[in-house]
């Protein structure tokens, strides 16, 4: 038995599944995201450095980076809410987890105005390889930050339901949030930076 | 049932996280294939470096690489679960490993010219003419 699940003393087995239930479906995750990153990086050797170079001056770095530090803190927030509710502070979860999908929401309209710049300069998926790159790993992820926000909000509002024993949706929600934090920590670099 | 961590971890974590993040963006800006590039008697760069361009793309995954392992390890719990589901996590990287290498030949093959695919070409003159720095 694992160190986290013998804290746990009784109820483990089932909580313990559900978590390795979710780390496989994280799994898939990641080949998806790998898939696409590992396009990018060997299209990306392929393509024309003044491509690149004018690219990344239709890209802003700031705002990237304002959204990095967004779905850092959100992270930060949701693991707040799972310790809460750990020991059966349901209303401190609730908060932590609104607070998160506030954060995620912070992310998309960001991301959104992002977006509108591009397309009122009349740059989309087809304009080169590279923004096709950008816009399918980007939104893609953004996708993944939506379903996450009605995922979260879901579970505030049935936090009721939930207590110190009985958890496992709440954390494995925490799980997903954290791997789309980490999908980003890695699209930011390489997408915006080098 | 309990967390395995506690606030003083993740709040560690979260500083890690920043300092980070404000490293790497740091470091996009300092140039080392210019800095590492081969100069003219005035100093300007005549053929920029491409090892110096590796250094920029080394950093800035090596950070990257550090704060997703304090975030799969720590927020994620993973170094609190049974060992072998790290095995997870490693067999999909090693699989993602695997499609980079596997194209690699493809890119090589092209010996560092551009992709010629006409669905690139003109879109270098459509942006790269129109100047730079809007957003």
């Amino acid at each position: 038995m694992s160190a986290h699940a013998e804290a746990h003393g009784g109820h483990t087995e089932a909580f313990e599944r559900a978590r390795l239930g979710m780390w496989l479906f994280l799994g898939s995750e990641i080949m998806m995201f790998g898939a696409f990153i590992g396009s990018y990086i060997v299209l990306r050797m392929s393509m024309p450095e003044e491509l690149v170079a004018a690219a990344k001056d239709q890209l802003s770095v700031p705002i990237a980076a304002f959204n990095t530090l967004v779905l850092i803190l959100s992270s930060y927030t949701v693991v707040r809410g799972v310790n809460a509710i750990s020991k059966g502070n349901k209303g401190h979860c609730e908060d932590m987890l609104v607070l998160t999908a506030a954060l995620g929401s912070l992310f998309l309209v960001v991301k959104g105005f992002e977006y509108g710049a591009k397309f009122a300069h009349g740059i989309g998926p087809a304009t080169n390889i590279f923004y096709n790159c950008y816009f399918l790993m980007t939104g893609f992820h953004g996708f993944h930050v939506l379903v996450g926000i009605v995922v979260l909000l879901w579970l505030a509002f049935y936090v009721k339901k939930f207590d110190q024993h009985n958890y496992a949706k709440i954390e494995n929600a925490a799980l997903y949030w954290h791997l789309v934090d980490v999908i980003w920590i890695f699209l930011f670099p390489i997408v915006y930076l080098l | 049932m309990s967390d395995p961590a506690n606030l003083g971890i993740y709040r560690n974590v979260l500083v890690l996280l920043l300092v980070a993040t404000a490293l790497t963006v740091l470091v996009s800006y300092v140039d080392f294939a210019d800095a590492m590039g081969e100069k003219g008697p005035d100093g300007a760069v005549i053929e920029r470096s491409t090892a110096g361009k590796a250094v920029n793309i080394v950093i800035g995954l090596i950070i990257a690489c550090v704060k997703a392992t304090a975030v799969i390890l720590f927020f994620m719990h993973l170094k609190y679960e049974q060992r072998w589901w790290a095995g997870i996590v490693l067999f999909c990287l090693f699989l993602f490993a695997v499609i980079v290498f596997a194209n690699m030949p493809d890119t090589g093959m092209n010996q560092g010219k551009p992709l010629e695919t006409g669905f690139t070409t003109p879109a270098v003159q459509s942006i790269g003419g129109g100047g730079s720095g809007h957003h």
